[in-house]
């Protein structure tokens, strides 16, 4: 005969005198959202905002690009998909170098390096969140913790680089930065 | 050091959260000897957080050489650094005490009760990245705040967060606290369940209630209903012709001073009866009403202890059965043995229990095997939603094989939608259908009482 079923979304058990359907029960299982945390998420979206605005002052290609970036981190950080947000993260650093070949200032380029890592560092973590604790639970004093480390390691090293660049520059400006390339490889390799 | 119940240890918190701390985050010192430190697991997995960063700086890097962009290089250092960042993450050590505390470790059936967990630092490194997820058992829901946290926690800080459960029948037991925890860079991941041992039993009440309305049959043993048969008892039930051997005490002296003639009175002489709960539980039973927090079961669960107790006190015997796929049955007693043996039954065994089953039961086996158990003179109190045809059945079945049923029906419909209205002009049909058939129907409103529909029923059978 009739089957039951009630307006809201979150169904809960109805009676239903047809003897041969079961009848279900969601109350006692109620589904815990596991969607990403959205203090992370906002901070993912906001950072990829600003690594493709300053992608853009380079070339306005680069700025297209970094822009499909963050449409692509959006969705990935509202509903919970790692690989979007992967590959938003990707659409911004390719738009931050092709900015970079053009006349992108230094500094811009530099922040929206950082600004693309945040995003993609954040956003993953949102999703890892989401996952383990769900949408509810209160997580701000654990994401504010990760968040500032990242964001301390990155402008900390962009701050250094840049000023050992303006420093050090002089008349080789590229081959000043190669070296220092160099020698971050180096000074990595041996702390392995 | 082993798991102990916290309830004993609410003393041992020294301060409470609202206290006078202010600390944003709550500091309660936690005595460390009663908290729980006992691991079940404890493993690491690599989170894999960070990479592609060193391809990807690679790409950047070689672009910048081709394009002999400094700008670009530069970026390219700050993804060394970050893949640097990533490489020299090490496991955090994970040291921790975990006390839960409930505001109620006896409560009533419905009662809400609120879960608070402390959960204290006491390594010697900060933990910059603590999830923890506490081990709701599944048998409770979680009505109010969230059983799962994230924080930062230094060393020998204690944090705590509380949730609200509602009290279902049952004991249920908290096991364990899952704890994930991460260094700043989030590259390793730290697993480990603490073992926690809290527990919440809650039991339907067993008290009794107003008299339970009897039916006519009975056993021969003497007790409190009024039966059809004449001979001792205290309500008058007719005259008889004087047979030689009667008692003097019982001659009807009026009559033979009046008419000469000897008679002989007869009252309704009382009997004990014999009573079986038959209790509904199989799936069809857990349904419950929009509002309702219990299924239909739960109510008649929660009756039939009721109905139990108020029977042992008028001194019948009675028992234990019902309509599930696990085996229940208390055979028909008396005394106080009997009725601790009823208490454990109904705090602990697994057919009770407030999930719904989720094995097939076969009326046609479980009625055979219930009558094959039922002692002859048996009345049948059954409590049941009357949800669904099979229960009905059963009802007309044990009826029509010699034991008197009454029903005593938890109305689980109510009128908010079409499909409760259906099921509900369905299940008045089924009623109605029982009581031509000569069973009696309590027709159960939970909102009110069970005392006051009980005593109504009472007024309109006792005609």
């Amino acid at each position: 005969m009739v089957g039951v079923s009630t307006e809201r979304a979150d169904a809960d058990a109805d009676v239903d005198g047809v003897e041969d359907e079961v009848v279900e029960d969601e109350r006692s299982g109620r589904e815990i959202d596991r969607r990403p945390a959205p203090l992370s998420a906002v901070l993912a979206i906001a950072a990829s905002a600003i690594a493709a605005i300053a992608a853009s002052t380079g070339s306005p290609a680069g700025g297209a690009l970094a822009g499909i970036g963050v449409a692509v981190v959006a969705p990935g950080v509202v509903v919970g998909s790692r690989r979007l947000v992967h590959a938003g993260a990707l659409a911004l650093v390719t738009g931050i170098v092709l900015g970079g070949t053009g006349d992108a200032p230094e500094l811009w380029t530099l922040t929206a390096t950082v600004a693309a890592v945040v995003a993609w560092d954040a956003g993953q973590n949102a999703i890892s969140l989401g996952e383990q604790l769900g949408r509810e639970a209160d997580t701000a004093r654990a994401e504010v913790a990760h968040a500032t480390g990242t964001v301390a390691v990155g402008s900390l090293t962009a701050g250094v680089a840049y000023a050992l660049y303006l420093g050090a520059g002089g008349n080789q400006p590229l081959s000043a930065v190669v070296l220092l390339l160099v020698a971050v490889v180096v000074l990595v390799g041996a702390l392995r | 050091m082993s798991a102990t119940t916290t309830e004993e240890d609410q003393d041992a918190t020294t301060e409470s959260i609202e206290g006078s701390n202010d600390d944003a985050d709550a500091v309660v010192d936690i005595d460390g000897s009663t908290g729980s430190t006992r691991t079940i697991r404890h493993y690491e997995t690599v989170t894999n957080h960070w990479e592609g960063v060193l391809a990807v700086t690679t790409l950047a890097g070689g672009g910048g050489i081709v394009f002999r962009s400094p700008a670009l290089l530069l970026a390219a250092v700050v993804g060394i650094a970050f893949a640097a960042y990533a490489k020299v993450a090490e496991p955090i050590p994970v040291d921790l005490v975990v006390e839960r505390v409930l505001s109620d470790d006896d409560p009533d059936l419905g009662d809400e009760v609120e879960v608070t967990v402390h959960v204290k630092n006491t390594g010697s490194k900060t933990i910059p990245d603590l999830r923890l997820v506490d081990g709701v058992p599944e048998s409770l829901e979680v009505v109010d705040g969230v059983p799962r946290v994230a924080t930062f926690l230094r060393a020998g800080e204690t944090t705590s967060f509380t949730y609200t459960v509602a009290a279902k029948r049952g004991t249920h037991d908290f096991r364990k606290l899952s704890v994930y925890a991460r260094g700043f860079t989030g590259a390793i991941e730290t697993t480990k369940e603490l073992a926690t041992s809290t527990e919440m039993v809650a039991t339907p009440s067993l008290e009794p209630t107003a008299d339970v309305p009897l039916r006519q049959q009975t056993s021969r043993y003497a007790g409190r209903v009024d039966t059809n048969t004449g001979g001792d008892g205290l309500e008058f039930y007719q005259i008889r012709e004087y047979r030689p051997g009667d008692s003097l005490s019982r001659i009807d002296w009026n009559r033979h001073a009046r008419t000469g003639e000897l008679a002989t009175l007869e009252f309704r002489e009382e009997k004990a009866a014999t009573i079986v709960c038959v209790l509904d539980l199989r799936q069809a039973a857990y349904v419950h009403g929009e509002d309702d927090n219990f299924h239909a079961a739960d109510h008649g669960i929660d009756a039939a202890g009721q109905v139990f107790a108020t029977l042992l006190e008028t001194g019948d015997r009675v028992g234990i059965a019902a309509l599930s796929a696990d085996d229940v049955w208390l055979s028909p007693g008396l005394g106080n043995e009997h009725r601790i043996r009823a208490e454990e039954l109904f705090a602990t065994h697994p057919a009770l229990s407030p999930e719904r089953p989720a094995n097939y039961f076969s009326l046609g086996i479980g009625i055979r095997t219930l009558r094959q158990r039922l002692p002859n003179d048996a009345q049948v109190i059954m409590f049941s939603p009357l949800a669904d045809d099979e229960a009905e059945k059963a009802a007309r079945l044990l009826h029509a094989h010699g034991h008197a049923v009454t029903v005593v029906s938890p109305d689980p419909t109510d009128d908010r939608t079409l499909g409760h209205r259906v099921a509900s002009v369905e299940r008045v049909a089924r009623i109605t259908h029982l009581r031509e058939s000569g069973v009696r129907v309590v027709d159960w409103d939970v909102d009110e009482s069970l005392t006051s529909t009980l005593a109504g029923a009472r007024r309109r059978w006792s005609a």
